[in-house]
């Protein structure tokens, strides 16, 4: 009798994962224009512009691999290889969920005068640190080059490396995008984690280089998530194996997907109710 | 078929005034040992109940703080209420700020094509309406520089016009009438108008008592986040003069 629907029901439990997807998807116009803007705006003032996507992680390649001979020595050949393909990654994760928990915060005028789904903000924030972070990896190329390097078909370990970032980044900055509009604790915990992980995942050194060291330890580094993402990155670009037992895969996977579900069925569950608070 | 577009049933929706910090764990304290240390949240609507029928223009006057604002936000669906169900009968478009996602270091086109984007037009409309929209701002010689180098009367111009190129079924205006230079005030009223005559449902708030007596079939006088009167235009616009004659709270 009545063609009257509640205006933006908040989701079901159950339903809500893919009403976000089938909302992201009805969205994929805004998406692009907000990510776009986000990525031709970021340079906009600079000279080089562009440039810099690729002279950032470059020179902080320099700094540790300076920091790191200056440490341990010589290293080895293809080191400075490796930190540049750590270096892009890890900058997309620590950037992208600081953005993805901010997702809420950082866009309250916004979110207070116009209704559209929210998870759209998070998507296309992180999207466009995945758009940067791919042109940065045009800086590996030269060292292939030089340490002559030819790609194999384990290339297609970049795309999932990349493709399981972005998942977390946004699985976990869902989660906590809700909370973090009620306690301002929330970022800064964010950006502990994203400085502290640093040094706990393999950006300046390799799962390899930590094998001569205390074997017992070394598992405890496997539950780091972002591992697999780093490791998965330098098989693909050098052809070697990926030095990750299969638990751990397991477990990267599992936390990867389970943090999306999670994450974004919270996420849906509450943003409504917080938006009196932004 | 119903004969309603938006109908609000028992609408409440308090905000919260304190935040969770330390100082909320001392105020839990106090309660445990039987102190009154609760913050009472601010009630910004309370037992609201609106019908709006297909095709009715519904005004919305009354004080500032009143409330007028919240409910079209709970009308468009930004604010879930927190008891009560806000209902319609198909997409609900709010035109409050025209310069919603602008960004000063974009140029006018890029802006116009994000803000429709907001608005939830493709990428196709946009490109067939761009035409209209940069003629009807008047920033044809402009459109391409960033838009920092508008003046704010040139970004509302941009803003209104984008906002109003695409005719909505259910338009919500909050106070937007009042933009740029006499001439351009005077076609974004026209272009308004046309927008609510031809539109199915429109709420519009605005404290332009002479302009909603033109327009509006009926109206609603909003006070202390309560409906106080609703009916007949000009009592209710009597009932908001007398109101605010007495200086009554």
């Amino acid at each position: 009798m009545s063609d009257l629907k509640i205006v933006n029901p908040v989701s079901k439990t159950l339903t809500a994962v893919p009403e976000a997807f089938r909302n992201l998807w009805a969205h994929r116009g805004l998406i692009r224009n907000f990510t776009s803007r986000d990525i031709s705006q970021r340079y906009r003032n600079s000279i080089i512009g562009y440039f810099w996507t690729v002279l950032e992680p470059l020179l902080l390649s320099a700094v540790y691999y300076f920091l790191f001979t200056i440490i341990s020595g010589n290293p080895e050949e293809r080191y400075p290889l490796w930190i540049i393909l750590g270096v892009g990654p890890w900058q997309f994760f620590s950037k992208g969920l600081n953005e993805s928990v901010n997702c809420l915060t950082g866009n309250k005028n916004m979110i207070r005068q116009i209704y559209f789904p929210r998870e759209v903000f998070a998507v296309s924030k992180v999207l466009a640190q995945l758009v940067v972070t791919c042109m940065s990896l045009f800086v590996a190329v030269p060292f292939l080059m030089y340490l002559d390097i030819s790609l194999t078909s384990q290339i297609i370990y970049v795309p999932i490396a990349l493709l399981l970032v972005t998942l977390q980044v946004l699985g976990v900055g869902w989660l906590f995008a809700v909370p973090n509009v009620h306690h301002g604790d929330i970022a800064h915990m964010t950006r502990f984690i994203t400085r502290a992980g640093f040094f706990v995942s393999p950006v300046m050194w390799t799962i390899s280089m930590a094998k001569g060291g205390r074997a017992e330890l070394l598992d405890y580094l496997f539950l780091n998530p972002m591992v697999l993402p780093l490791e998965l990155m330098r098989s693909g670009f050098d052809g070697t194996e990926v030095p990750v037992p299969t638990w751990a895969v397991a477990w990267c996977l599992s936390f990867t997907f389970g943090m999306l579900i999670l994450g974004l069925t919270v996420f849906k569950k509450t943003e409504a109710k917080v938006v009196k608070r932004l | 078929m119903s004969d309603h577009s938006i109908v609000l049933e028992n609408i409440e929706l308090a905000f919260p005034r304190h935040r969770v910090g330390l100082k909320s764990i001392f105020r839990w304290v106090q309660r445990r040992i039987g102190k009154e240390a609760t913050i009472e949240p601010f009630v910004a609507l309370k037992d609201v109940n609106i019908k709006v029928k297909k095709g009715e223009i519904l005004g919305i006057i009354g004080k500032n703080g009143s409330g007028k604002s919240t409910l079209l936000r709970v009308m468009s669906g930004i604010y879930q209420p927190d008891e009560g169900k806000a209902m319609a009968s198909g997409p609900v478009n709010l035109l409050s700020n025209v310069r919603i996602g602008f960004n000063g270091n974009l140029s006018g086109r890029e802006n116009a094509y994000l803000y429709g984007s907001i608005l939830g037009h493709s990428r196709q409309t946009m490109d067939s309406l761009m035409q209209s929209i940069i003629e009807f701002a008047e920033l044809e010689a402009f459109i391409d520089q960033p838009l920092r180098t508008y003046s704010s009367g040139m970004q509302a111009r941009l803003g209104l016009s984008v906002a109003s190129a695409v005719q909505p079924e259910i338009l919500l205006i909050d106070e937007v009438l009042a933009v740029g230079d006499e001439g351009f005030k005077e076609r974004s009223r026209e272009r308004i108008k046309s927008m609510v005559q031809d539109a199915a449902t429109v709420v519009i708030v605005s404290h332009n008592l002479n302009y909603l007596k033109q327009v509006c079939d009926r109206m609603v006088f909003m006070k202390n986040g309560k409906v106080e009167f609703s009916g007949p235009v000009d009592e209710c616009v009597q009932e908001y003069r007398n109101s605010i004659s007495k200086g009554g709270k």
